[in-house]
């Protein structure tokens, strides 16, 4: 990371982290509020199209490096009703593979596993070699003249960014590094690599909504005001206007309380301000009212002092140093990140990633992936990647007990999807709306939506009436 | 972070509505208005008993909803890394996540 010049080389005045130049970035999304027809939420129609145009074309995070660190260990990749091997074949190498064997399209592999050395199938038994070139293809003497075209698996595009691998199905898609942009630029900047994280915890909640109910879910703070209303502001940022949103192409950046800041909330701002400065301190660490505060604030003194050297502490103590090369952006990390389709790495030391897809052929049916990624000092081997603890579409999100305060925020949030499924299909007009400011991310991802659709044109598989603005801005 | 045991029954105060939420032993939330009525609800939103019959339910379920063991009351920034366990994570909190260890 860049640090400030210091006027005393001799060390009387420790240099001062820069503002990180990433933040200072601009690029606001066009204002305007948005309708979105509510048939993409629920309808079969929109499903199986969404397969064929974005889960079959665009660049997905699919798994951690660091969960198949040896030649031959592999992964399953599932969105929807397609599975995928990806499998590291050389130390520098990933590869990934529609998962189906070329000869009657049984899965070709079943579980995740270590060192594989073949993909052999459970039907008859073809087997290719783990870089897709064919090993054994049993009864090869019945299949006159076939050979050539089960030679080798097909293969999707793969590409790693930090330490995420991605795959695309698509052979003819750009590369993953133009897909980015320059994501990778904004991460740079943070003076911290999400390659060397450790993966801590990673829960995967299956949901009886559609992937992007709940996703929507995540894509913008306002709901917070009723959603988490314990989530109370300090007095000392009453002032404060909201958030603000930057589109970068195939992703955008939630940021607040920027200094460069130039593009102010419109309205008022929102935010349940608390009481007292003491409570801030207390509903932030989720010291209820009844049980005794560990901290005491002295008179005068303000929430953010406290939270800011805690989570300094924090960081510094997973880094196995001090974190004092950090500015307090990085430590606030008021970064949410989301690049499209489903993929949301937050910024700064949140430590927090979402991914969002449909889980089988049900489009009220999905999967909500959480990572938390600590920080992790580059000198030490990592400890091994947190398994995925999968939940059940009746397990409470509580019972992932890893996610600490957070699992009880999101079984508010996940309180809310459900009914929002249900309600969508009570809309008479037909369409929702998002407003200009707070739900801009909603907006864009939409946008994103329809060219990725086909629908620039208008959603031509709505029902919702054109002159209710079915696909209007 | 605090270590009681068993936790004490929970309630926050809802400052822009000008509420206390307060969980109950019977598991119900009982909300107080600063104006002096009161309401007895279920966690999910549904009013049992009293003059205040309308209440947020994100509010009845954060004091009135499950709990976390001690040892996972963290921040999700501030979630405890040891560098010197294999796991990586420290003691208390590896006996609260069986799972997490395999």
């Amino acid at each position: 990371m860049s640090i400030s010049d210091t006027k005393d080389e001799a060390g009387a005045t420790p240099p001062k982290p820069a503002y990180p130049e990433h933040l200072a970035r601009e690029s606001p999304y066009p204002p305007g509020v948005r309708r979105v027809p509510v048939d993409r939420y629920f309808r079969p129609e929109y499903h199986e199209l969404e397969v064929e145009r974005i889960w079959k074309r665009c660049w997905q995070w699919v798994c951690r490096a660091e969960e198949i660190p040896e030649v031959g260990d592999h992964m399953l990749y599932e969105v929807a009703d397609l599975s995928f091997i990806v499998v590291r074949t050389a130390p520098d190498e990933i590869k990934a593979y529609p998962n189906a064997c070329l000869h009657r399209g049984r899965r070709l592999c079943d579980h995740p596993g270590k060192r594989a050395e073949e993909f052999r199938c459970m039907f008859h038994g073809w087997a290719w070699n783990i870089d897709g070139t064919m090993k054994d293809m049993a009864c090869g003497w019945d299949f006159p003249g076939t050979r050539d075209e089960v030679s080798r698996l097909p293969e999707c595009k793969v590409g790693v960014w930090s330490g995420f691998v991605f795959i695309n199905p698509d052979p003819d898609a750009e590369p993953l590094s133009d897909f980015l942009g320059e994501l990778p630029d904004h991460f740079e900047g943070a003076g911290h690599d999400l390659g060397q994280r450790w993966k801590q915890v990673h829960v995967c909640a299956e949901l009886p909504v559609n992937w992007k109910v709940v996703q929507e879910a995540f894509l913008e703070a306002w709901h917070t005001n009723i959603t988490h209303p314990q989530m109370v502001r300090s007095p000392e940022h009453a002032y404060a206007t909201g958030t603000r949103w930057d589109a970068f192409g195939n992703w955008m950046r939630l940021a607040s309380a920027l200094p460069t800041d130039k593009h102010r909330s419109a309205g008022p701002g929102w935010g349940v301000i608390a009481e007292s400065e003491q409570q801030a301190l207390n509903y932030y660490y989720d010291w209820h009212d009844q049980e005794a505060a560990a901290i005491r604030l002295q008179p005068g003194q303000k929430t953010g002092e406290i939270t800011s050297k805690a989570q300094r502490a924090a960081v510094g103590q997973a880094l196995g140093q001090g974190a004092d090369a950090y500015h307090d952006a990085h430590m606030h990390s008021g970064e949410m990140l989301m690049l499209f389709p489903n993929f949301h790495p937050w910024g700064g030391f949140s430590r927090i990633v979402y991914r969002f897809r449909p889980r089988g052929n049900d489009p009220e049916r999905s999967l909500m992936d959480i990572l938390l990624m600590a920080p992790w000092p580059n000198d030490r081997p990592r400890p091994p990647p947190a398994p995925v603890h999968y939940l059940t579409v009746d397990q409470p999100i509580t019972d992932a007990v890893e996610l600490g305060y957070l699992a009880r925020v999101f079984g508010q949030d996940l309180g809310n999807v459900r009914a929002v499924q249900d309600g969508l299909k009570m809309l008479r007009r037909g369409y929702v709306i998002c407003s200009s400011e707070n739900e801009a991310p909603v907006r864009m991802f939409h946008d994103l939506y329809d060219k990725w659709m086909g629908f620039e044109d208008g959603d031509h598989l709505s029902r919702a009436s054109p002159a209710n603005g079915a696909a209007g801005r | 972070m605090t270590g009681r045991n068993p936790p004490p029954l929970r309630s926050y105060r809802h400052g822009a509505f000008k509420t206390t939420y307060a969980q109950q032993p019977d598991g119900t939330v009982l909300v107080t208005h600063d104006d002096g009525r009161e309401g007895r609800f279920h966690v999910d939103g549904r009013h049992i008993e009293g003059d205040l019959t309308q209440a947020n339910r994100h509010m009845l379920y954060f004091a009135g909803g499950p709990a976390l063991p001690d040892a996972c009351r963290y921040r999700w920034g501030e979630v405890p890394v040891d560098l010197d366990r294999p796991s990586g994570w420290p003691e208390e909190q590896e006996r609260a996540l069986p799972h997490q260890l395999g």
